[in-house]
């Protein structure tokens, strides 16, 4: 007899994206101290009084972004949801994780409520961005030098911590496509189109 | 002068530049729709009705704007299945002076009138029902061996024709990936485990 295994995954490419869909649904899990620091700075930029205040915070808050590289994020994270403790393991982009079919369909939905969480805060925090840069373009004026670096740091900060996951990413992925097409006995050419790596592969 | 107005073409997908779908780099159209559905399709995603409609107007400016491409290619969902804006396409697309290949899962002998149009105008026709018992990934340009490649304009020549197993990866900015042609079962395997974000 044979025990039937499913791959369930969490995205990862903003991880402050999934430490908050993984609080909206209900679990916990041992996110890394700077992650704690995040959470701590962001709140004070939403309840800072004055703008010394504000702009402390807010840069604050972007020079903790823009310390959030991929290598911060460990490699294995543990959540802990439904009763169960599941251990992900950072891969191709993802943590990912198997669980036994069948038998803990609430334990795969909570999964899957999370990647869905993780697309709505998607939204929210692409929204969030648009509204700083938003201010900072109709305020410039009204604002001090001070206060609009502040809020150009903390876009910069956000843009970043989106930025460097998607290049680890694309890093990990585009050495595994060279490896497995070598291997499968592919001449491989590689081009860009924009921003885009395209493998052309051919095997006679 | 070639009437374009008016004429919409259902769209599934769109590719700017693939360099396995035909000669040199093209400008690749899925179009939206087919009722054949050939066990062990790749593209079911394009069997039901809708997806963008895209008047053929539209489309042409989109395929002139775009820098270093030999020709397009029409596949599917069936292109035939829409064989009146399949056809302005390929006239339009053809005074320009690209190529124009054309995927098919019709044979020769169920054409009608408009779908044979569109067949003599192409400069490559691969005519024919995908048959998964007759796959078969070293064949360039086509899935199965029953498959048929054709000339019809004498603008290329099956003697240039080397069979070759192609695959195109593409890596988004985001890591994302999308796969192209005919990728043996362990690279498919692969790629559709790659959860995309």
């Amino acid at each position: 007899m044979s025990t039937v295994y499913v791959q369930v995954n969490l995205p990862i490419t903003n991880v402050l994206c999934l430490d908050m869909a993984i609080q909206e649904a209900g679990g916990t899990w041992n996110a890394p101290e700077i992650i704690h620091e995040i959470r701590r700075a962001k709140m004070k930029t939403a309840t800072a009084q004055g703008a010394q205040s504000l702009i402390s915070a807010n840069n604050e808050y972007a020079e903790l972004l823009r310390a959030l590289s991929p290598e911060t994020i460990p490699r294995t994270i543990c959540v802990n949801i439904e009763g169960r403790t599941l251990t992900f393991i950072k891969n191709r982009g993802q943590y990912s994780t198997r669980t036994r079919n069948g038998t803990q369909s609430g334990l795969i939905g909570a999964i899957q409520s999370i990647s869905k969480l993780y697309d709505k805060n998607m939204r929210l925090i692409e929204n969030e961005l648009n509204k700083t840069i938003q201010t900072l373009e109709e305020q410039k004026d009204l604002l001090s030098a001070e206060q609009v670096q502040s809020l150009r740091s903390v876009i910069e900060g956000q843009q970043s911590t989106i930025q460097s996951a998607n290049q680890e990413r694309v890093d990990e992925v585009t050495k595994e496509i060279e490896e497995k097409l070598a291997a499968r006995g592919f001449e491989v050419r590689r081009r860009m189109v924009g921003k885009k790596i395209v493998y052309q592969a051919v095997r006679r | 002068m070639i009437e374009v107005e008016s004429t919409v073409m259902w769209i599934g997908h769109r590719s700017e530049h693939s360099a396995i779908y035909g000669p040199g780099l093209r400008y690749v159209i899925w179009t939206q729709g087919c009722t054949l559905a050939c066990g062990g399709c790749w593209n079911k995603q394009y069997w039901p009705k809708g997806g963008t409609p895209v008047a053929i107007t539209d489309l042409v400016e989109e395929i002139r704007r775009v820098k270093g491409i030999e020709g397009i290619t029409i596949l599917g969902g069936e292109p035939l299945q829409q064989a009146n804006a399949t056809l302005k396409l390929i006239q339009f697309v053809k005074a320009t002076g690209l190529t124009v290949f054309l995927y098919t899962g019709y044979e020769p002998k169920e054409f009608d009138e408009t779908m044979q149009a569109c067949f003599d105008s192409s400069d490559i026709v691969v005519t024919g029902r995908y048959v998964e018992s007759q796959r078969n990934v070293s064949l360039r340009w086509r899935g199965s061996t029953n498959q048929v490649l054709h000339c019809p304009t004498g603008r290329y020549s099956l003697l240039e024709l080397n069979e070759q197993n192609e695959v195109e990866i593409v890596v988004n900015e985001d890591g994302t990936i999308e796969l192209y042609g005919y990728p043996d079962s362990e690279i498919r395997q692969w790629i559709e485990n790659q959860t995309v974000t």
